[in-house]
């Protein structure tokens, strides 16, 4: 398979710090989807089957804030996690949205609807992955900003207009069904369902990637990473990443 | 009032024990349920339509009242088999009986004999102007709360549990035919439904705020009377009852009203734009993963890489 021996070269794709935000991510935001979207169909049966398994109304809304201190908490991490990459002088814009990256979308189209004979080639982080991954901040900060402000709608009315705490209401809980159904089409598709990775990849447990996925999925990635330093600033952390 | 109104059930009772054979063994039931308790037992009113006169014992029995006997409330029955018993109405409750087009039923009247405090609350309402001003269709005592088969508020059977208040006052309040007469809206129960109480009761939330909770309940009043829970001068307290520190501000901002492009038109378009925002998302995510599969499936099958 390659020069090392038998065994297929790993690389290094996640610290320890990308795996433990992905698990908290996890707990979190599935656990706020299943204590809360109830909330938004409170007539159906679904929903308040739902509510009974997790202990009753009142236990699902304690819970509910208990999973969004989770995810507020993973937010910081991510936070600091960033600043101390840019601290430390290293290039940290692997998920920087950039032209190619719809130059990728379209060609990803084309390609699927036979337009075009060849994939188009990606770096670290893949169109679907960056617009996810931007779609995820997007959406933690509509829910984090509006979930605060319902969390106590007597002391918001203090010092906010009535208008803000309906609209949060409205954005609480549209957002929240957005981001459930955009994780089981999306996410689970790219992570999962996807032949390249079915049935599921396992990056987000052990932080490896093989070297015949990362040729396939990732080769500017690859080909920067076996070159040595890069030249593309892109994909600098990525080299960095497999060099740490 | 009350002092004579049970003296003449007492009168009744002694008229009941002269006539023969037909007098109750104290503990059980009289005589009433070998007709009334068959399942088909029913008479023809006037207009041709049959009336069931069935009550079913066992639900009865089960009932909060399940302990009394039939003529306890059916005071005029005492005498059996029917001979009606002539009994002076409370004068303070007659006028709510018109209600019935028949002979007024003491029955009826009879829940005042235990449950004076309810009424006197009750002659304040809303419900009870509307009666005595001739609204034949405003609710009396069994209206909310049944009649044979009164179960106690704690039971989530009941007409008048938390759980069934809403779908108790629906009953009137959601029909338009009632409603738009008395210029009453009929969006309310609808517009509860989708508010937080709602949506918190119907996923069985302790202490989740009913009509009742606030509108208040034997003395329900328009909230444009001074003397309602809502009035603008007393609506914040109420929410305190749930809401610690509770505002006018934060009190009038809950209205029963459903978003349109003239009532809330930010919150509707919101809600319209967000439907639009998820609809062509999720379906261009679900579109692209579909072609991507697609794709695979047919390299897959002529042979090729994925």
């Amino acid at each position: 398979m390659n020069e090392d021996g038998n065994a297929e070269r790993q690389y290094q794709r996640w610290d320890i710090h990308q795996r433990i935000q992905h698990m908290t991510l996890l707990i979190s935001f599935s656990t706020l989807i299943i204590t809360g979207l109830p909330l938004r169909y409170a007539g159906a049966p679904t929903a308040q089957t739902i509510t009974q398994a997790v202990g009753g109304a009142y236990a699902a809304s304690v819970i509910h804030r208990i999973a969004a201190g989770l995810l507020i908490l993973t937010a910081g991490y991510h936070l600091i996690y960033i600043g101390l990459c840019i601290y430390r002088g290293k290039q940290c814009t692997a998920v920087t949205p950039r032209w190619k990256d719809i130059a990728d979308f379209i060609g990803m189209v084309k390609y699927n609807l036979g337009l075009a004979r060849e994939k188009p080639r990606f770096g670290r982080y893949t169109f679907d992955q960056k617009f996810e991954y931007w779609a995820l901040v997007w959406g933690c900060v509509l829910m984090i900003v509006t979930g605060s402000i319902l969390l106590s709608p007597v002391m918001t009315l203090q010092y906010l207009p009535v208008i803000l705490l309906k609209l949060s209401r409205v954005i609480h809980s549209a957002e929240a069904l957005l981001a459930a159904l955009a994780i089981t089409v999306w996410h689970f598709y790219h992570a999962h369902l996807a032949p390249d990775v079915f049935p599921m990849s396992k990056i987000w447990l052990t932080g490896l990637i093989s070297e015949k996925e990362i040729k396939k999925l990732h080769p500017l990635e690859y080909e920067q990473i076996t070159r040595g330093s890069g030249e593309h600033a892109e994909q600098d952390d990525a080299a960095n990443a497999a060099n740490d | 009032m009350h002092a004579r109104y049970t003296s003449r059930l007492a009168l009744a009772l002694i008229a009941s024990f002269s006539t023969a054979g037909a007098v109750p063994a104290r503990g059980e039931q009289p005589t009433c349920l070998p007709c009334h308790g068959v399942k088909d037992f029913s008479i023809q009113a006037e207009d041709g339509t049959a009336v069931s006169l069935y009550v079913d014992p066992a639900r009865y029995r089960k009932s909060v009242h399940g302990e009394l006997r039939c003529f306890q409330c059916h005071v005029n029955m005492a005498i059996q088999p029917h001979g009606i018993v002539h009994i002076d109405i409370p004068t303070d409750v007659e006028p709510y009986l018109a209600k019935w087009r028949r002979e007024p039923q003491p029955a009826t009247a009879a829940c005042i004999t235990c449950h004076r405090e309810s009424f006197d609350k009750y002659r304040e309402s809303i419900h009870a102007g509307s009666l005595a001003q001739g609204n034949l269709e405003a609710p009396f005592c069994v209206d909310c709360h049944g009649s044979h088969y009164i179960l106690g508020t704690e039971d989530l059977e009941s007409t008048t549990s938390p759980r069934n208040v809403p779908a108790t006052c629906a009953s009137c309040h959601a029909v338009g035919l009632l409603m738009t007469r008395l210029d009453v809206a009929t969006s309310t129960y609808e517009t509860f439904q989708q508010s937080v109480h709602g949506r918190k009761l119907a996923l069985g939330a302790p202490g989740a705020a009913v009509c009742t909770s606030c509108h208040g309940m034997h003395d329900v009043k328009s909230p444009l009377d001074p003397e309602s829970k809502l009035f603008p001068t007393r609506i914040a307290q109420t929410c305190r009852e749930c809401h610690v520190g509770a505002t006018r501000r934060f009190a009038l901002s809950f209205k029963h009203v459903r978003p349109s492009p003239t009532v809330e038109p930010v919150i509707f378009w919101v809600q319209i734009a967000y439907r639009w925002v998820i609809i062509t998302t999720v379906g261009g995510m679900a579109l692209y993963v579909l072609f991507d599969l697609l794709r695979y499936l047919i390299n897959r099958a002529r042979g090729g890489e994925s």
